[in-house]
């Protein structure tokens, strides 16, 4: 059972990135975590938004993008759930300069996966993609 | 959140300054107002001022990457002052800081440009 939850649904534009990234700081700052582990999460949470936008949706603004955050004793978990075109090859978009953009340098996951500190991706093609992933925190004490 | 970019030239060099965050939302104005600058002033310098900037992800990485590709390709370089502790910090991982100079005040940067 989490501790304590939110659970956000929004459209896919991009304005969106900047609002889920400061419920996801005011959601981590509950947890004692210290501001370059908040600014860590910052940089993930925007990660896998806009990769949604960005490469789920195709930059359309009519999609559904799911983000829920819940906190554990020991971790706070982050869920970002689209359901555009999902990811052909998760281990090859994984890697560090996959990209189809010569201006974005691939570095999404690599920024999830450096600053969280577990990262699961689940996607099927035509139905969209899941991410999950979490940070540890200090064990909370028991009420 | 929201990002307001400026720009100036300062003896022959373009000075932007980036205050607020930068993310995917704010790339392709930020990307539209840099090469309009970049061509008008025919700058071959670009010192980013990043005093204000709290916030960077990879797509706003990616902007400031193609604009130091463009430098680059023409024999062009670009610096930055004043970074704070997360940009600082996506910089080191992205590789960025290898291919930039970095300056601790926006007075170093113009004397070392």
């Amino acid at each position: 059972m989490a501790d304590n939850h939110i659970y956000m649904q929004l459209t896919s534009c991009s304005e969106n990135v900047g609002v889920v990234r400061v419920a996801a700081a005011a959601f981590a700052a509950q947890a004692d975590l210290t501001l370059s582990e908040i600014d860590e999460l910052k940089v993930a949470i925007s990660e896998a938004v806009s990769n949604s936008i960005i490469h789920g949706y195709e930059n359309r603004q009519d999609g559904k993008i799911e983000v829920s955050m819940q906190r554990y004793a020991d971790r706070l978990e982050f869920k970002v759930i689209d359901y555009g075109k999902g990811i052909e090859d998760i281990v090859l978009a994984r890697q560090p300069s996959y990209s189809s953009d010569p201006e974005r340098m691939g570095l999404g996951f690599v920024f999830m996966e450096t600053f969280m500190d577990g990262l699961e991706v689940t996607s099927t093609i035509g139905q969209g993609t899941t991410v999950i992933m979490y940070k540890k925190i200090q064990m909370t004490g028991m009420h | 959140m929201g990002l307001k970019v400026e720009t100036m030239v300062v003896q022959g060099r373009l000075l932007v300054r980036l205050e607020g965050e930068l993310d995917v939302y704010q790339v392709d104005q930020v990307r539209a107002v840099m090469e309009q600058a970049l061509d008008d002033s025919g700058s071959q310098t670009l010192i980013l001022d990043l005093e204000n900037m709290s916030f960077i992800d990879s797509s706003g990485l990616g902007v400031l990457l193609g604009r130091y590709k463009r430098l680059q390709a023409s024999g062009g370089t670009m610096l930055a002052a004043s970074i704070q502790p997360q940009v600082h910090t996506v910089f080191e991982l992205s590789g960025l800081l290898k291919l930039i100079r970095i300056y601790p005040a926006l007075s170093d940067a113009l004397q070392n440009a």
